[in-house]
C-alpha cells in the first residue's frame, strides 16, 4: 500500500489512523517493524532567528507525482509492505507537524534506512517551498538551508 | 498567444505570483526566461520549470494557454 499526498494545513496528520490503515493492508501479518518520521516547525533556527510561522506552498500535481514516485521506488528497493508520505502546505506555527513519513516492512534493517532515504529525497526532489516568517523579517528558504531575506513590498 | 506565468518562492517576488503574457511567434521557455528573468538568478537560486503541472525542459516550445510555473531549488520538509 502507498499513500502519498499533499495535505492542507487544516488537515490533521493523524498518525494512529495512518498506521492502522497501513497495517490493514498486511493481511498475512508480514510487517515486523514500522518506522515514523514526523517533521515539525522549529521556533528557533540555526542562525538564532525566532520563527513565527512557516508558509508552505507546492506545485501540487507535480509534488504528489514526485511523492508517489519516491514511495514506489523505496518500497521496491527495501521490499516494504507499505509506505505513507504526507506533507502539509499552508501556514504552520512552531511545534505544528509539517511532514509525516511512515514505512512498514519486515524489520528494522529495512525500515530505518528506507525512512532516512525517503526523508532526504522528499527534501530534494519534491517541489515544495517555504517562506520563514520571523521576528526580524521574512526569509525565503532556497534549497535545504539557504535563507534569502524578502524585501519589504 | 496568451499564456500564464506563475513564480514560486523567491520567483514570486521576481516574476509576480501569476501573470498573463501575450507572446508572438514560436518561443521556447528558455527564450522567454532570458527576457523576463534578471541575469544570474538561475545560478543563484536554481531553476525548475513546470508546464501545466509537469516538469519541463527549457527547449519546450510554448503553446497557447500554457501555464508556466517557475521555481527555485526545493525546500520541503
Amino acid at each position: 500500500m502507498i499513500i502519498a499526498k499533499i495535505a492542507e494545513s487544516d488537515e490533521e496528520l493523524d498518525l494512529n489512523s495512518l498506521i492502522e490503515k497501513l497495517k490493514g493492508s498486511d493481511d498475512r501479518y508480514e510487517i515486523g517493524g514500522i518506522a515514523v518520521f514526523l517533521g515539525t516547525v522549529k521556533g528557533l533556527v540555526e542562525d538564532g532567528g525566532k520563527v513565527l510561522e512557516l508558509d508552505y506552498e507546492s506545485v501540487k500535481e507535480a509534488a504528489e507525482e514526485s511523492l508517489n514516485k519516491i514511495a514506489e521506488e523505496e518500497k521496491e528497493k527495501w521490499g516494504l509492505r507499505a509506505v505513507a508520505i504526507l506533507h502539509r502546505v499552508g501556514k504552520l506555527k512552531p511545534g505544528q507537524p509539517t511532514f509525516l513519513v511512515v514505512v512498514a516492512g519486515r524489520g528494522r534493517k529495512e525500515v530505518f534506512p528506507a525512512l532516512e532515504e525517503i526523508v532526504e529525497r522528499v527534501k530534494k526532489e519534491v517541489p515544495i517551498f517555504k517562506l520563514e516568517k520571523r521576528e526580524d523579517g521574512d526569509y525565503w528558504i532556497v534549497g535545504e538551508r539557504r535563507r534569502v531575506k524578502r524585501e519589504k513590498k | 498567444m496568451k499564456i500564464k506565468v506563475k513564480g514560486f518562492s523567491i520567483y514570486s517576488d521576481i516574476l509576480g505570483e501569476l501573470r498573463e503574457l501575450d507572446l508572438e511567434g514560436d518561443i521556447t521557455i528558455g527564450d522567454l526566461l532570458s527576457k523576463i528573468l534578471p541575469e544570474g538568478v538561475e545560478s543563484e537560486y536554481g531553476l525548475v520549470v513546470f508546464v501545466n503541472g509537469k516538469p519541463s525542459r527549457l527547449d519546450y516550445k510554448i503553446k497557447e494557454g500554457d501555464l508556466l510555473e517557475i521555481a527555485p531549488s526545493f525546500s520541503g520538509g
